[in-house]
């Protein structure tokens, strides 16, 4: 004769099964949902910040486009007297907001967020240069947020104890 | 007054249990399914911002050869203005290269070239739009100018 079997359950096998599985699924989630939100928001940084320097090269670009118009125009009034030409030059772009002159080197810098900005250094040629008016020699995206060193560590200066 | 039975009790539980875990389960579902759309998200913004730069760097290069790139890599050319060009890309949701009808993202480059005295002022706007759907507007996701500036050769004697 066969026997019947049967499955006892007791009272709250149940509940713990359910609070372990709720437990696994709701850490699962919680994790994956703050992944996903750390993912978006480094996205939306990257965005941020790919966008302000191309806005910022945009100007720049601009920038030395006005430069070197007014270099033209400065080559064409000298009539190829050099200091002539560079008195020109000179006078035009100081009337220039946010153009800097020193010597024969142009300098300007463009904002591209609270803490960088684009610095672009260019040297203006001789007016007997035929290839081109100005060279950029410099042109670097430069972090300008102040180093606060932290002293709070004292640490051994190489004298003595 | 009648005794509770065992087998009563374990099943009032489990109708308890079941009830409460199909609640939380809808919960951490919704969970999930949001993680799942902000990831899309971020991977869609991700290599689109990658293509543009891609096609920004290339713009650096060599602003006038990259017509000729545009409509190589399969680039639809639109109809504007004078001295102005507008290419438009149209991709699906996996960003795999589609037509124009079946595209759920695209990105428009706009090229402009400003002749100055000195010099020509190349000009290249990027901008990836997401498609809503009929009658909706379309969500801006990235945008950008490119500019390049070419200076004309010195004229000899000035």
């Amino acid at each position: 004769m066969k026997q019947r079997t049967s499955i006892h359950m007791g009272v709250g096998t149940s509940s713990m099964m359910m609070i372990f599985v709720v437990l696994c699924l709701t850490t699962l989630g919680i994790l994956s949902f703050v992944s996903a939100k750390a993912d978006l928001t480094l996205t939306e940084k990257v965005k941020e910040s790919t966008t302000s320097y191309y806005n910022g090269e945009y100007k720049v670009e601009k920038t030395l486009s006005k430069i070197d118009e007014i270099l033209l125009y400065a080559s064409r009034e000298s009539n190829g007297n050099q200091q002539v030409y560079e008195e020109i030059a000179r006078e035009l772009l100081s009337d220039e907001e946010d153009i800097f002159l020193e010597g024969s080197l142009v300098f300007f810098k463009i904002p591209i967020s609270s803490t960088m900005e684009i610095q672009v250094e260019a040297r203006i040629s001789n007016i007997n240069e035929i290839n081109e008016r100005m060279k950029v020699i410099r042109n670097q995206l430069v972090n300008i947020r102040e180093w606060d060193t932290d002293n709070s560590l004292e640490l051994w200066d190489g004298n003595g104890e | 007054m009648k005794p509770i039975r065992r087998t009563n009790i374990v099943l009032i539980e489990l109708i308890i249990v079941i009830l409460f875990f199909s609640l939380s389960s809808v919960i951490t579902l919704q969970l999930f399914v949001e993680a799942n759309r902000q990831s899309k998200e971020s991977k869609v913004t991700t290599d689109l911002l990658i293509k543009m730069e891609n096609k920004a760097n290339e713009f650096y290069e060599d602003p006038l050869k990259i017509r000729e790139d545009f409509l190589s890599e399969g680039w639809i050319k639109e109809e504007t203005a004078d001295k102005e060009h507008r290419f438009t890309i149209y991709y699906d949701k996996n960003l795999e290269l589609v037509d124009r009808k079946s595209g759920s993202y695209y990105i428009i480059a706009t090229l402009k070239e400003d002749s100055q005295k000195a010099g020509v002022f190349w000009e290249m706007e990027l901008a990836a739009f997401k498609r809503e759907g009929v009658g909706k507007k379309d969500i801006t996701l990235i945008a950008f100018p490119v500019g390049k500036y070419i200076c004309h050769v010195q004229e000899v004697g000035l």
